[in-house]
């Protein structure tokens, strides 16, 4: 067997530059009701730069696909235990790892308390978005 | 298999071999080199070509009455013109899109109002996935209710997309 996801829900999320793009600053997710209820479990995600999605379903602007490598996520449970710490984004987007999605030990998350770092700021813009699919399953 | 809290509780202390059987016991994984379903049909549709804007699928009673597997957007490079609609005047199969259109468009499962799977249009993309499917297991919907959200600028002249769809039943 070779196994990759099989996706039962998914939601895009996304995490947005907000006020000045700097080094340093935590850039938290947005909140979204479908996935704020306690059940939801989360055991894979994959991120979308604007190669993969140009614009977002909200209409923001998606970074560039050359931005990736200056951007590390951190996801963290609904005990504040950060289980995911400073992952590269480039490494979670499907088409740059053969078309594999990360999966994860499942953890019931806090999405609002999930944010994005970037390590340089060069040709990342405020209010750019970053863009992930988020694949889950209900208690 | 029934996921619970305990279940999820115990699964930190678990091999990664024990975490991928019961991954695939919970429907969360399943084998890419195996074939997504017993049947596969091409679905194209003509996209409103306004920015924010869903189409939605037509009504298929076959898909509606079956596990759907595996969706997969079809762009221009793995096959130049759709098999399905025809310009009216010329008879021709209007062409693909090109993978930069499909990044326009997010083709979502969904159930009534609510929304259960967002397909992100490159994410489903044979060639650029490197031959992976993107792996479902969708079952008790209306194909109808099924749509397309172009995210992006209009994309121009006769836009349709391209859809396989694998399904078993």
């Amino acid at each position: 067997m070779f196994n990759n996801i099989l996706i039962k829900n998914s939601q895009l999320v996304e995490a947005q530059f907000r006020g000045s793009v700097a080094t340093g600053r935590k850039y938290y997710f947005t909140d979204i009701p479908n996935l704020s209820r306690n059940n939801i479990v989360l055991y894979g995600f994959s991120a979308l730069t604007a190669t993969q999605l140009s614009t977002a379903p909200s209409g923001k602007t998606v970074i560039a696909a050359a931005d990736a490598d200056q951007i590390v996520v951190t996801l963290r449970d609904i005990h504040k235990k950060e289980f995911v710490y400073q992952h590269p984004l480039y490494n979670l987007i499907r088409s740059n790892v053969g078309g594999f999605v990360s999966l994860l030990v499942p953890r019931r998350i806090n999405l609002t308390d999930c944010y994005v770092e970037v390590t340089d700021t060069t040709g990342i813009s405020t209010d750019e978005v970053v863009l992930f699919n988020f694949f889950y399953d209900i208690l | 298999m029934i996921l619970t809290t305990d279940i999820v509780e115990a699964m930190p202390a678990k091999t990664a071999h024990e975490l991928m059987e019961e991954y695939v016991s919970l429907g969360w994984a399943a084998d890419y080199s195996s074939p997504p379903a017993a049947n596969s049909k091409t679905v194209a549709i003509r996209l409103n070509d306004i920015q924010g804007t869903r189409t939605y699928m037509f009504q298929d009673e076959i898909l509606d009455r079956s596990v759907i597997r595996a969706v997969e957007f079809v762009d221009s490079t793995s096959m130049g013109l759709n098999p399905k609609i025809k310009d009216p005047v010329s008879g021709d199969y209007y062409p693909n899109l090109s993978s930069a259109d499909i990044a326009k468009l997010v083709f979502y499962f969904s159930s009534g109002d609510q929304d259960i799977i967002a397909v992100p249009g490159n994410s489903a993309n044979l060639r650029l996935q490197n031959g992976k499917h993107f792996l479902t297991q969708i079952e008790n919907i209306r194909w109808g209710d099924c749509y397309i959200l172009l995210t992006g600028s209009a994309i121009g002249g006769v836009p349709v997309a391209c859809i396989r769809v694998w399904y078993d039943g």
